[in-house]
């Protein structure tokens, strides 16, 4: 008997750190889509601060003989590297869950069902990327946010870990539009919070499956890597590295 | 050698004693485990106090279209609850001497909000869609897409206060999910279904945590 169901797609994000100005507009488009908790100066120096999006930042001196502390400003380099859930294939978060709150589904997800979650913590301790976060006390919003709350996604209460999901309400809205229109996925069908507020376009999200997809595309690019790759864990965010004009001239990676 | 002597008050007392104190851990325990894993007992009705004595019975037997009201049944995951100006919209004509109705219309003349008593609420963490529930029932019955309201609502067109008919709980999902939901279909329709998830050309209904929960 042919089997003629479409296959499921595979989701993956596509980084191009070169065109990375950290500017941000992807951590607070994160924050509203997904009723992320709004973090404090004293949250954040807890280092308990809720982002299922961050930018991280390097600084590289353009003397490769001196630490970046130790040169003048104008010499100094910064790299920006946006940072979310990796949605792993082989994620090491998995099989520590004792309750099976966090697996993957057939979309190639790493999906967290907080109802089932106890608040062990194991996953976010056994997380290589830091992109777990736990909830230690109930979320508060000032009252003129009530009527900011998504209501598409769960507002997460205390003890429940959480993290990026893809903005799997999105792709659920996605599927129902393909259904509708009978019809395979395309560019633009999913656009998570972050790809859509990019303004320089770093980020790029999409069906990996699809050959004609640009994040297939860019998968092939010269510059591909993937984050702790050596670990194993098959990371489904591929980033492009920064291009750097003066990259011969650093030997301090080689 | 004799036994010490038992009055006959304790030695009645405390076999009752016992047996009330096991036969009510008994049924505690089994209303417990039924009210976690399936229908709690008794009538799983839930009523809401509203603020105008909305009648539905009467709306349906003047043939108003489920859709025409909660409008994005059709469309997306709430189906929603009209607006003022919706209920305005006749009602500035019809009936408009009613107590109810003047209710609402100076509601609608001071421009408060109308808080109607939500009826059926689903935890936060499940996220219901009744676009592909009701698109789903309608294209296989072929029946127009208000006639499929009914599967989860009940009669709403013999309800004077709208109220919760199914229990709405994991399992009751579950359950449809699982293939229950044949028992909602057209007999031509359940074998066509039947057929073309056996033969791999469609889904069964999805069972995956994330369909759900996110």
């Amino acid at each position: 008997m042919a089997i003629e169901r479409k296959p499921e797609p595979k989701w993956v994000m596509v980084v191009d750190a070169d065109r990375c100005s950290g500017c941000q507009a992807c951590v607070v488009a994160c924050q509203a889509e997904n009723n992320v908790p709004l973090n404090t100066d004293a949250i954040f120096n807890q280092k308990r601060a809720h982002e299922w999006i961050r930018i991280e930042r390097y600084w590289v001196s353009g003397d490769p003989d001196k630490r970046p502390d130790e040169v003048d400003f104008k010499n100094l380099k910064v790299k920006f590297l946006p940072l979310m859930c990796q949605q792993c294939e082989n994620a090491p978060c998995e099989p520590v869950c004792p309750v099976y709150a966090t697996y993957h589904n057939d979309q190639g997800l790493n999906v967290q069902v907080y109802n089932r979650c106890i608040g062990t913590r194991y996953c976010a301790n056994n997380c290589n990327y830091n992109v777990r976060f736990f909830n230690f006390w109930e979320p508060v919003w000032p009252e003129t946010l009530r009527n900011q709350l998504n209501p598409d996604v769960t507002v997460r209460s205390r003890g429940i870990m959480e993290k990026c999901t893809f903005c799997v309400q999105r792709i659920r809205r996605g599927d129902r539009l393909v259904k509708r229109e009978n019809r395979d996925f395309k560019d633009g069908d999913v656009t998570p919070a972050c790809v859509q507020s990019c303004p320089t376009g770093a980020l790029a999200f999409g069906n990996i499956k699809d050959e004609k997809s640009a994040v297939a595309k860019m998968a092939h690019d010269d510059r591909h890597y993937r984050l702790l790759e050596e670990q194993g864990t098959g990371p489904n965010v591929i980033y492009l590295k920064k291009v750097d004009l003066h990259a011969a001239e650093d030997k301090a990676h080689e | 050698m004799s036994l010490p002597k038992v009055p006959l008050a304790v030695k009645v007392l405390v076999p009752l004693v016992g047996l009330v104190i096991g036969l009510g851990g008994l049924i505690v325990t089994v209303g417990i485990l039924k009210a976690w894993w399936s229908t709690p007992f008794g009538p799983a009705v839930v009523k809401a106090s509203q603020p105008i004595q909305f009648r539905h019975d009467l709306h349906v037997a003047a043939e108003i279209d489920c859709l025409f009201c909660h409008r994005e049944a059709l469309k997306g995951e709430a189906a929603t609850i009209p607006s003022v100006q919706l209920c305005v919209f006749c009602h500035k004509v019809v009936l408009k001497d009613s107590p109810e109705i003047a209710k609402l219309l100076s509601i609608d003349q001071s421009g408060e909000s109308l808080n109607w008593g939500r009826v059926h609420r689903l935890p936060d963490h499940v996220q219901f869609i009744h676009e592909a529930h009701v698109v789903f029932f309608s294209e296989q019955n072929k029946v127009q897409p208000s006639q499929v309201c009914s599967l989860c609502h009940g009669d709403v067109g013999k309800m004077k206060v709208a109220e919760q008919v199914r229990n709405l709980k994991m399992r009751d999902c579950v359950d449809c999910h699982r293939g229950g939901y044949f028992n909602y279909l057209t007999p031509e329709a359940e074998a066509a279904i039947k057929e073309a998830v056996t033969s791999g050309q469609r889904r069964a209904p999805p069972s995956d945590c994330a369909t759900c929960h996110y």
